[in-house]
């Protein structure tokens, strides 16, 4: 089709005026309050709704990070019977033997590594090696098959369930006010794409093998340490502010969960242990929108995130840069998925972590945002 | 091409006054656009009484909806409200004249398209009345692809027909216009 009467149409037409009716300005008035009073209800409404589905999430989270432990307590306590404990006690008498009495040295050490986290009392089927480490270790104690006829259980001592808890998100964050431009939050669930496995052979002096801060003081015994890093689990909630048409700041509150599986074998007798560490972090990104329709939006964002690990007195500090996509659910829901890259620098800490193993990680964050103004 | 010129950041200053329920706000609002929207409508509603209640609702619409309005640069509060006038015009198009649309889908298409005769000496006005004088269903698709550039895959969206019957309503509505703009030529040879 010609497109030039077209052109020729419009240009006739821009800007074409007709007289305005009479109008009634009580009942624009009326309108005019009636929308800003729609505002607001539904700015309430919105923000209900996104307080209970960050408790939903949260919930959820929360649910199954308690489920797989309780699940692996269960495997573990499974095998424990009286002859294993009694088998066991002779096997830690013999530490003990080597550690020069050590539930003496033990506490020390726990007084030692532990200074901002208070110790944990003993409960009677809690064992001296778990005490000694970090108190969100458990430890079992297997047995190698030729040597012994049954596995050795030992019973765990399970972290304090407040250690979990500590994914709360303050009220008054949804209550806040802003100015006129945009405010959003988001909650979300990220991990890291992959597990790091490593292995150490050979022999080591007392001050080499260091598990969650704790010190095995078992002098010059043959050892294997084989450490699998499970996937960090990261779960987080975000408050975005638009600074302009496309650029923001975003910060908030992050829980990261680090758990790995430490399995050493010395003197044939393998020691499964299992190191959980918990951070709160706090991230500061920046974002800038690339492309955005009724939708979809994309945009890439970079930031930083400063973590304390809870267990242990270590911080840690990451730089992130992320692409960013997210799908419109309605006027103020949105899902996003941000594939993106990590780079966890060195802490000086002696705990090993995946983020120590392997520095530069790939991360996907899912989440839920809610536009709140 | 924006109508209505601001100064400086002006446009922007009056949407946040808007958006704060601003009622003097409101009039300077009124007093600048209120002959733009009541332009809109009657490219799409012919009638005078129906040309007021479409821009009161208009009107309306675009009050109680200010505050989902994101300012986007120098005139995006006029393409907005276009948006929003159309949308209210088509709104009540639908209501009205009802039947009228419905009946787009059952023509067929066969005639020539011819082509448009020079439009530069037609004041607005009589062009106006031209598109008034078109059937509904056509005016309502010449409008929408002529003046709001949509396709005719979003004209068939937007009025709930066929795209091929949203083209050959354009067709008979260009071939309709065509001879009314040569009848009217005819009749004003002075101004040739």
């Amino acid at each position: 089709m010609n497109e030039q009467w077209i052109q020729q149409m419009r240009q006739k037409m821009a800007g074409y005026k007709w007289p305005a009716p009479e109008v009634s300005w009580d009942e624009i008035d009326r309108a005019l309050a009636a929308g800003i009073a729609r505002k607001t209800r539904r700015l309430w409404l919105r923000r209900v709704a996104a307080a209970a589905v960050m408790l939903l999430i949260a919930g959820v989270g929360y649910w199954g990070l308690q489920h797989t432990e309780t699940e692996q307590v269960r495997s573990t306590t499974a095998r424990v019977d009286k002859q294993d404990q009694r088998d066991w006690l002779r096997d830690s008498k013999d530490n003990a033997e080597n550690h020069e009495s050590a539930p003496v040295l033990l506490a020390k050490s726990a007084r030692k590594t532990s200074k901002t986290t208070t110790p944990v009392p003993m409960s009677e089927n809690v064992v001296p090696v778990s005490t000694g480490s970090s108190d969100t270790v458990s430890t079992v104690v297997l047995a190698e098959p030729a040597e012994k006829e049954q596995s050795h259980a030992v019973e765990e001592k399970t972290e304090p369930a407040d250690r979990i808890r500590r994914v709360t998100f303050p009220d008054n964050l949804l209550q806040q006010k802003s100015t006129n431009n945009r405010l959003t939050a988001k909650v979300y669930m990220s991990s890291t794409l992959a597990n790091s496995y490593t292995e150490s052979f050979g022999r080591h002096d007392n001050s080499s093998v260091i598990i969650g801060e704790f010190k095995d003081s078992v002098q010059a015994t043959h050892k294997e340490k084989q450490v699998n890093h499970r996937q960090p689990v990261r779960l987080g909630f975000s408050l975005r502010y638009r600074l302009t048409e496309r650029w923001s700041v975003e910060s908030g509150l992050l829980y990261t969960r680090l758990s790995s599986d430490i399995t050493e074998k010395k003197n044939g007798v393998s020691t499964m242990t299992e190191q959980r560490l918990n951070y709160i972090g706090l991230p500061l990104d920046i974002s800038y929108e690339l492309w955005k329709d009724h939708h979809f939006g994309f945009y890439v964002m970079a930031g930083s995130t400063i973590e304390k690990c809870l267990d242990a007195s270590h911080w840690q500090f990451s730089l992130s840069g992320a692409v960013g996509g997210e799908y419109k659910l309605t006027d103020y829901f949105s899902l996003y998925a941000e594939p993106g890259l990590g780079h966890y620098f060195k802490n000086g800490s002696s705990t090993q972590t995946i983020y120590q193993e392997r520095p530069l990680n790939f991360n996907l964050s899912l989440g839920l945002r809610f536009d709140l103004k | 091409m924006p109508q209505v010129i601001f100064i400086g950041n002006e446009e922007q200053c009056l949407v946040k006054r808007l958006q704060e329920g601003d009622k003097t706000a409101a009039r300077e609002f009124y007093s600048l656009y209120a002959d733009t929207i009541a332009g809109i409508c009657s490219r799409y509603v012919t009638d005078e009484e129906d040309i007021k209640d479409v821009f009161q609702n208009a009107l309306v619409s675009i009050y109680s909806h200010l505050a989902d309005f994101k300012y986007r640069g120098t005139g995006s509060l006029e393409a907005w409200i276009t948006k929003v006038v159309v949308n209210e015009s088509l709104k009540f198009l639908r209501i009205k004249e009802r039947y009228m649309m419905q009946s787009l889908d059952c023509e067929s298409l066969n005639e020539v398209e011819e082509d448009i005769p020079p439009i530069s000496e037609i004041p607005p006005d009589t062009l106006r009345q031209m598109l008034s004088r078109l059937p509904t269903g056509y005016r309502t698709v010449l409008n929408l692809y002529v003046f709001e550039g949509k396709s005719h895959q979003e004209i068939a969206r937007l009025l709930g027909i066929r795209k091929d019957s949203s083209a050959s309503q354009l067709h008979r509505a260009k071939n309709l216009l065509v001879k009314m703009l040569r009848k009217y030529n005819d009749d004003n040879p002075q101004r040739q």
